[in-house]
C-alpha cells in the first residue's frame, strides 16, 4: 500500500544567493515545484501509468514514491519493500567483474549469505556468460554488460515495483528473455507504477493511468480514458 | 544515525569499499601495498633529513614519525573525500533507496582498508628500535583505535551532509588539514617547544595522534589519559551533533546533490 497525501516537491530557483542570504531550503520561500499537492492512494493490484511529458515530474514521483525524496511538504507513507528501476548499471566499474557487479547489486538490496549465493548462482546462469562472469566488464560487449545490468537490477522481486521506462534492449533473443524476467518480477509485485511514454507500454500493463502536468496531477482513472484525453490536442 | 532497521545494510559500505581498493589497485602487483611502501620511503627520507634539523637521536625520531604518519594519513583519506562523497554518489543516491550514511561509511571502511595495511611498519618499528610494548598499552591502543574511528565515522556523515550543500565545504577542509599537518606534532617533536606548549592543547588533532601514538611509542600516561578524555568528549558532542544534522537535513540530500 501507498498513500501520498498532499505531497508537494518545492525548490528555489536561485539555491546559492538564498544560501548567502543565511540557512538553508526553507519551506516558506520555495518558489518553483517539480510536484505540487499530490494525492494518491495506491492498493495491492494496481498497475499504474504514469504519463506526462518531459518536465512533468514523472521521475520525481517515482524517487519520491520509491523513499529517495521526501516530499517538502506533505506525506509519503508506505508498506512493503521497494525497488526503483530507473537507472541500470549503478554499482558497475570496468575493472570489476560481472560477477562482482551483481554481487554488490544483490547485497544493495539486502541479501546476505545463503539467499545471497543462490541469487548470485541464479542470475549468473541467467546471463548465460559461463567463464567470462569473472572477467572485467570492460572486456565484455555491449550485449554481454546490457545481460550483468538486467540481471543485477532485477535480482530479487518486491512488493512495490517502480520504472522509468520498460526495458526493451538487445536482440530479438534478449528481448525476449528480459520481456519474461520482467513479467515474472510484475507478477511477484503487488503494486507496479511505471512512468513511461509508450501508450503501447500503458496498455498492454497497467490497469490505470495517472498523467502529471507541470508537476500536478490532471487525470487519475482508467487506461483508455487516460490515453484518449492524453493524446487530445491542447 | 544509523537506525536499527537499517543496521543490516551495513554490509553494502563495506564490500562496495573493498571493491573500490580492489578497483583501485586492479592489475598491479602489490595493491595497497604500494601506499604502504609509500609511506615508508617518506618517512625514511623524512628521518634522515629532520633528525639532522632538530638533531634528535633517529631511535626516538623515526617511531614518532612513522606513527604520527599513519594515524594522520587515517585521518587525512576520511576527511578531505567526506565532504565530496554524497556528489560522487549521486547516481546510487537518485536511483537506489540506500540510507545516506552508507557512502561517508564506505569512505571510512575504505581508508581503515588502507591503514591496517599501514600499521604493519608499527611491528616492524617496535622490533627493529627493540620498544618494549606491554598488554597494556595494546589495549590502550585498541582502545584508542576505537575512539578514533568512531569521530572519523560520526565527522565524515556531518561533512558529507553539509559538503553535498556546499561545495565550498572541500576546499575549506583541505586548506584546514593541510595546515594543522604542521601546526600538529607529525613531523615535529613536541619536545622542541620545550615549555611553550600550551596552543597544542587546543588543537583536536594533537589529543587524537597521542591517544594512538603514546601506546606505542610509550610516553606519559598523563598526557594519553588527558587525550582520551579529550577524544571521548569529543566524541560525545559529535554523536549529538551527528543525530541534529542526519535528522535534519539528510532527507535534503537526495536535492542537494
Amino acid at each position: 500500500m501507498v498513500s501520498i497525501k498532499h505531497a508537494s516537491v518545492g525548490f528555489k530557483s536561485n539555491l546559492n544567493k538564498s544560501f548567502l542570504k543565511g540557512g538553508f531550503l526553507e519551506k516558506s520561500t520555495y518558489d518553483q515545484y517539480a510536484l505540487f499537492d499530490v494525492n494518491l492512494d495506491f492498493s495491492n493490484g494496481d498497475r499504474v501509468g504514469v504519463i506526462g511529458k518531459n518536465g512533468a515530474g514523472k521521475t520525481t514521483f517515482l524517487r519520491m514514491m520509491a523513499g529517495i525524496h521526501t516530499p517538502t511538504s506533505g506525506k509519503v507513507s508506505s508498506s512493503g519493500s521497494i525497488s526503483c528501476l530507473t537507472q541500470l548499471g549503478l554499482y558497475s566499474d570496468g575493472e570489476m567483474s560481472g560477477r562482482d557487479v551483481i554481487k554488490l547489486e544483490a547485497i544493495g538490496k539486502g541479501l546476505t549469505g545463503k539467499t545471497l549465493k543462490e541469487a548470485l548462482d541464479k542470475s549468473i546462469e541467467w546471463t548465460g556468460l559461463g567463464d567470462a562472469i569473472d572477467r572485467p566488464i570492460k572486456t565484455y560487449s555491449s550485449g554481454m554488460q546490457l545481460r550483468v545490468s538486467i540481471v543485477s537490477s532485477t535480482i530479487i522481486p518486491t512488493d512495490i515495483l517502480l520504472m522509468d521506462e520498460w526495458l526493451s534492449v538487445g536482440d530479438i533473443e534478449f528481448q525476449e528473455k528480459t520481456e519474461l524476467r520482467l513479467q515474472s518480477l510484475l507478477n511477484h509485485s503487488n503494486i507496479f507504477v511505471i512512468a513511461t511514454h509508450s501508450m503501447e507500454t500503458v496498455q498492454r500493463l497497467c490497469n490505470r493511468v495517472v498523467i502529471l502536468e507541470k508537476g500536478r496531477v490532471i487525470f487519475d482513472g482508467s487506461v483508455a480514458d487516460g490515453i484518449d484525453l492524453y493524446r487530445q490536442p491542447n | 544515525m544509523i537506525e536499527l532497521k537499517n543496521i543490516g545494510r551495513i554490509y553494502l559500505p563495506v564490500a562496495m569499499a573493498f571493491n573500490e581498493v580492489r578497483v583501485r589497485y586492479a592489475r598491479t602487483s602489490i595493491g595497497p601495498w604500494w601506499q604502504t611502501i609509500n609511506m615508508l620511503v617518506l618517512s625514511l627520507v623524512l628521518s634522515f633529513v629532520f633528525t639532522k634539523v632538530f638533531d634528535t637521536p633517529s631511535e626516538q625520531y623515526i617511531p614518532f614519525l612513522i606513527t604520527g604518519l599513519i594515524f594522520w594519513n587515517f585521518m587525512q583519506a576520511v576527511l578531505i573525500e567526506s565532504s565530496v562523497c554524497l556528489i560522487h554518489s549521486r547516481n546510487l543516491i537518485l536511483n537506489t533507496t540506500n540510507p545516506i550514511w552508507t557512502y561517508p561509511f564506505k569512505l571510512v571502511i575504505k581508508a581503515l582498508i588502507q591503514f591496517l595495511h599501514h600499521i604493519v611498519l608499527i611491528p616492524i618499528v617496535i622490533y627493529y628500535f627493540d620498544i618494549s610494548i606491554g598488554p597494556m598499552a595494546i589495549l590502550m591502543f585498541l582502545i584508542g583505535i576505537m575512539v578514533f574511528t568512531s569521530i572519523l565515522v560520526l565527522t565524515s556523515n556531518i561533512l558529507a551532509i553539509l559538503g553535498s550543500r556546499l561545495h565550498d565545504l572541500e576546499q575549506v577542509v583541505t586548506n584546514i588539514i593541510q595546515v594543522l599537518f604542521y601546526a600538529t606534532p607529525i613531523i615535529w617533536m613536541p619536545s622542541l617547544l620545550a615549555g611553550r606548549m600550551s596552543f597544542l592543547e587546543y588543537n583536536p588533532f594533537y589529543h587524537l595522534i597521542n591517544m594512538l601514538r603514546i601506546p606505542v611509542i610509550g610516553g606519559d600516561m598523563q598526557i594519553w589519559q588527558n587525550s582520551l578524555v579529550f577524544s571521548i568528549a569529543l566524541l560525545s558532542f559529535l554523536i549529538l551533533f551527528n543525530y541534529y544534522v542526519y535528522r535534519r537535513y539528510s532527507k535534503m540530500v537526495s536535492y542537494w546533490v
